[in-house]
């Protein structure tokens, strides 16, 4: 048994570090895929290069799927395609959930039961069936999907906002700044949010990503009318057009999209816990 | 050695007996048990084992008594007067009738049925109920084969005092007079039908019960086959038989179903209204390749709007040759070429040649198919723009909204073969079935021959007609008809499939 | 306790109910907003549905939008949803909630079960056997950052060749064995249930909570405030834990309740799940409605007993209310 006193911040190699450090490297195959795409490094996605289900080869690094593209570059592709989406849903849930997480601690009595009551009624539906909801009404736009994958997470971000604060105003700076006669967004923007909450916010965004991937991934992957269309190339339609292959003995252009969306999810979740590890270190 | 007893207990925790019963997968679950109701094939399938016609469903051209003992067909051939057997109960206890038969085409002919039969029951001038047990239909015009119109399933008229088949009968009111009484229905869309021990063929049905379970996944509906979970599959996919065939435990049927694939062209896009643009699309895609590539070659390309292994094809007329140098000629002579150098070919004011492609997504061939199509266009600098659709969302963007240029789909027939629906100027309102909008007085003058011919030579002589003219014409851009086959359990004995409503026969299948 | 207290407890309670109450009532209305304004057939909105089943044409609803929420709310309070407008069309969507329900719910009730038992397993090992315990966490880590669709995709793919390949190779005789996802029955439905756990990062979240939770508890502070004031040093322990794990776990129902959907539609499984993305599939907006409002009750209900649970527990909270 080991006793264990308050820690202190220590310069050097901490588990939290570490966590972040091996999730960074989690992500960066897929940042770098998406660069290259991007960047135009890659072959055509939808072209049909060469023959199906064909093994990985110096013009086809992962191989192709079984309509005979190139997999690696659907890869790329694919999330090249999705960060502008995901970047969508953070966005939604910061703006929202800063608001909310604002209006819970700061606002007035009425504004503050109304942020409560809001926040409240928006965690209260599964977060998956509101997105089902929006894919089903918006017919599958990714975007839209997307933004509310990010509305459900703003109950969360607004949460850690509402928690800063309340840290916050046991000490006096608010009240001192205040005095000072320095504005409410200043203070809002730039002390409490930027300045207190930064950690926390970013380890929601973290999770808001994840779980960004992962609904993306299951809705393409169940296939139908929910997910990204093909030709559009994405993890889970990826995986889905090879499942086939998996009983024909082709098992390459189904494992390259499911190593992607588990190395994915891992770095995220490993980065997020591992800034929040290390806000818990702190004094 | 624990490991082996842990596995054991296992396998004794997963362990069932053996079911008296058929089961069998589909794609999805039947949408409607109400023979009236039905659109979809998981839904005839298993109508067919609860309902039955006055006759059997014509099989080769043939047909066999079923509810009726007998029949007579006038000199005339206007007047058809059956005697109907006396034994036959409902599944609820009730005898069965003449007021029955009565009712279900006073039903089918009421506008406030839902039913997409209305045009069928429509060719009936009166139907005179002569005694408990005859009735006679009278047509209103001389058809070619009479008895080829009473494939119609007959509905118990004490169930509908309010005397037409209301929208949600579907899943209510499930009584018929075959062999398979319904049981249950789950949430999930499992649906059980057991034994009708009333049934009025002696010794039959033999087999205890039948359970229909949906599993979208055609991989796991192979393994469930496999490993013995299921005993039957209506239809399984081509490139799965080579390994089916070496299962000990599975039969291979195949069955030809009168169907075939096609793309068809939307006429509302005034590019498509141009014969040569249609023309070049045919030319540019590589039908037979494609044939080969996602179904093994298991079909047959064809030239024109009927199925190959009906007798209405006119063999005489060939399919047209993959030919993407003609092709682009056509395209080029259309106006439509690649004006400012990006791939893509426009027309005189710059407008691109853009065209969506709708289709369903249910298996992974026919997704192979569209995006495999997309690429051979996209070689021929057509832009098509592809949408994978929920079957519901399909049918509502195609024949409710006609919002496509290319669709790509699959008729199925009976054995009449008849395509009057389908390209007849008359019938492209909303919900009907000649969804591109396809009109052409020649077309219109052949169909409306084919209702007035007197005979089936006279028939056969003016489909062969259209047959060549629809290949010049292009409605669609036809593709081929697939071999069909099914997969049994050598459990069942006595397997005999139609090629159309599938399940006609399992009355005389036996569970070994 | 006094009976003051007492009264003052359930005050409490009602307040909180009342409170929920409130909250699922917003939830729905936005929720019924929301598929009102989606674009579609006319026939099928809400309000109408139960009048179109009359017959095929039905008079459009005239009515505002406040009174046909009112109108599905006075159903829903009956237990009438209106009926399956594409699902099983015409069907009753309360015959499509009711069985389905109890499967779901009993589903995520065992998954939720087994993921809180080897969380706490994995976190109470950490004191007791720390290098296995940390190699079990990295273990379970690693198989949490699968996605349930996966697991599942797995467990066809590989698990059923390997049951059967032992069958033929006569390591143990199986009669009547039929394949994992044919059936939610069994050990086929643990297997399911077993996979919602560990999938989609459930069981690493709760294995990282609970070891903190230990921790925290295990610090000095604890322990010498309990041995200063002659506690005992378990009720200490449970009344700084519990609340907090509680809380944490209200908040993971929502995901579990999404991992649910997901590995309903993988399998083909009946439940809620898997009525939730067929009607979100094919738009059948009353049935998806029901889903949803039903499911928000149960995420309501968790949330709410994790209030209670603090109350109870933790005497800092009840004064604030």
């Amino acid at each position: 048994m080991k006793l264990t006193a308050y820690r202190h911040p220590r310069p050097g190699w901490t588990r939290p570090r570490a966590a972040v450090a091996v999730g960074l490297a989690c992500l960066a195959p897929a940042a770098a895929g998406a660069v290259l795409a991007v960047a135009g490094w890659l072959p055509d996605p939808a072209a049909f290069a060469g023959p199906g289900n064909a093994p990985p080869s110096p013009a086809h690094w992962l191989g192709t799927d079984v309509l005979g593209r190139d997999v690696a570059s659907r890869l790329g592709w694919a999330a090249a395609r999705f960060a502008g989406p995901a970047s969508l849903a953070v966005v939604v849930a910061l703006a929202v959930g800063g608001v909310l997480g604002v209006a819970e601690g700061l606002a007035g009595p009425v504004g503050r039961r109304a942020g409560r009551w809001t926040a409240q009624a928006l965690d209260g539906v599964p977060k998956l069936v509101l997105v089902l909801l929006a894919a089903s009404i918006t017919r599958s736009d990714l975007g839209w999907t997307m933004a509310v994958v990010g509305l459900t997470f703003a109950p969360q971000v607004a949460g850690a906002v509402r928690a800063s604060i309340e840290r916050l105003r046991a000490r006096a700076f608010i009240e001192a700044e205040r005095c000072l006669g320095v504005g409410a967004t200043r203070i809002v923007l730039l002390h409490i949010l930027w300045g207190h909450s930064r950690r926390a916010l970013v380890s929601q965004v973290t999770g808001v990503l994840a779980y960004a991937v992962l609904v993306e991934s299951s809705l393409s992957y169940l296939g139908g009318a929910l997910g990204v269309q093909e030709p559009s190339a994405s993890w889970g339609n990826m995986l889905a057009l090879a499942r086939d292959g998996l009983f024909h003995g082709a098992w390459l252009p189904a494992a390259a999209p499911a190593a992607a969306i588990c190395v994915t999810l891992l770095g995220f979740r490993l980065v997020g816990a591992g800034l929040l590890g290390a806000l818990e270190d702190r004094p | 050695m624990p490991l082996r007893c842990v596995l054991l207990i296992f396998l004794l925790a997963v362990a069932a007996p053996a079911p008296a019963a058929l089961r069998y997968a589909e794609s999805s679950a039947p949408s409607s048990l109400n023979p009236f109701l039905v659109r979809d094939m998981p839904s005839l399938r298993a109508v067919e084992l609860v309902y039955e016609g006055l006759v059997t469903p014509p099989d080769a051209g043939r047909v066999r008594p079923l509810l009726a003992e007998s029949w007579q067909v006038s000199d005339d051939g206007r007047q058809v007067t059956f005697r109907l057997r006396r034994d036959v109960l409902w599944h609820d206890g009730e005898p069965f009738t003449a007021r029955d038969v009565a009712f279900t085409v006073a039903a089918g002919r009421d506008p406030r049925s839902a039913t997409p039969l209305r045009a069928q029951f429509a060719a009936f001038a009166a139907v005179d109920v002569l005694g408990e047990h005859a009735v006679r239909f009278r047509f209103a015009r001389k058809p070619v084969n009479p008895l080829l119109q009473f494939d119609f399933k007959i509905l118990p008229a004490h169930l509908f005092p309010e005397g037409y088949v209301p929208a949600d009968a579907g899943s209510r009111r499930v009584v018929g007079t075959g062999p398979f009484a319904f049981e249950a229905w789950s949430a999930g869309g499992e649906l059980r039908l057991v034994r009708n021990p009333r049934y009025h063929r002696p010794g039959q049905p033999g087999i205890g019960a039948v359970e229909v379970s949906p599993v979208p996944d055609p991989n796991i509906r192979n393994e469930l086959l496999r490993y013995g979970a299921l005993d039957l599959l209506p239809q399984v996919r081509p490139r799965d038989i080579p390994a089916l065939e070496e299962l000990s435990g599975v039969r291979l049927y195949p069955y030809s179903t009168l169907s075939y694939s096609f793309l068809g062209f939307n006429f509302r896009n005034p590019a498509l209204r141009d014969r040569r643009v249609r023309r070049a699309l045919v030319h540019g895609i590589d039908r037979t390749a494609m044939l080969r590539a996602h179904y093994g070659g298991r079909g047959t390309v064809i030239s024109g709007p009927f199925p190959s292994a009906s007798w209405a094809y006119n063999f005489d007329v060939k399919p047209w040759e993959h030919d993407p140098a003609r092709a682009a000629a056509l395209l080029d002579d259309a106006g439509w070429r690649d004006r400012d150098g990006d791939g893509w070919r426009e027309s005189e004011t710059g407008a691109p040649l853009r065209l969506r492609l709708v289709s369903t997504a249910t298996d992974e061939a026919q997704k192979a198919v569209v995006l495999d199509a997309e690429q051979q266009l996209r070689n021929l600098g057509v832009a098509v723009e592809v949408r994978f659709l929920e079957p519901l969302a399909w049918r509502e963007a195609v024949f409710d909204e006609h919002a496509f240029d290319l669709v790509l789909a699959e008729w199925t027939f009976d054995h009449n073969v008849d395509v009057y629906t389908l390209f007849h100027s008359s019938q492209t309102g909303p919900g009907q079935n000649n969804l591109g909008g396809y009109a052409d007085p020649e077309t219109d003058r052949l169909l409306d021959e084919s209702r007035a011919v007197p005979d089936s030579e006279a028939l056969r002589a003016v489909y062969g007609e259209l047959h060549r003219l629809l290949h010049d014409e292009l409605p669609y851009a036809f593709l081929w008809s697939l071999d069909r086959y099914a997969a049994v359990s050598t459990r069942i004995e006595g397997v005999r499939l139609h090629p159309f409503y599938f399940f006609s026969y399992t009355g005389a299948w036996k569970e070994r | 306790m006094s009976r003051g207290v007492r009264w003052q407890w359930l005050g409490w309670a009602v307040g909180q109910a009342g409170a929920a109450a409130v909250v699922l009532l917003g939830t729905s209305l936005v929720l019924f907003l929301v598929v009102e304004a989606a674009p579609g057939r006319g026939p099928d909105r809400l309000g109408t549905v139960t009048a179109a089943a009359g017959g095929p044409v039905a008079p459009r609803d005239r009515a505002g939008w406040a009174v046909r929420y009112g109108r599905w709310v006075a159903g829903a309070v009956r237990g009438e949803f209106g009926s399956s407008t594409a699902v099983q069309r015409g069907r009753p969507v309360a015959e499509l909630l009711g069985s389905a329900a109890r499967r779901s719910l009993s589903l995520s009730a065992a998954a939720f079960g087994l993921a809180v038992f080897a969380a706490a397993v994995v976190a109470a090992g950490r004191r007791v056997l720390p290098g296995a315990a940390g190699v079990a966490a990295w273990g379970v880590h690693l198989a949490s950052a699968l996605p349930v669709f996966l697991l599942v995709y797995g467990a066809v793919v590989w698990l059923n060749p390997a049951v059967a390949r032992g069958a033929a190779s006569g390591w143990w005789d199986a009669p009547g064995w039929f394949p994992f996802p044919s059936r939610p029955e069994g050990a086929a439905w643990w297997l399911g249930a077993g996979l919602l756990a560990v999938g989609d990062g459930f069981l690493a979240d709760l294995c990282d909570r609970f070891s903190a939770q230990t921790d925290a508890v295990g610090a000095a502070g604890y322990r010498v405030g309990a041995r200063l004031l002659r506690l005992p040093r378990l009720a200490v322990a449970v009344r700084a834990t519990v609340p907090g794990v509680a809380d944490h776990l209200a908040g993971r129902v929502t995901f579990l309740l999404g991992s649910l959907v997901v590995l309903e539609s993988a399998l083909g499984w009946p439940g809620l799940g898997y009525l939730a993305w067929r009607a979100a599939a094919e738009r059948d907006l009353p049935v998806l409605l029901a889903v949803a409002v039903l499911l928000a009750v149960v995420v309501r209900t968790a949330a709410v007993a994790a209030g209670l649970v603090r109350a109870a527990l933790d005497p800092r909270y009840r004064g604030s209310g």
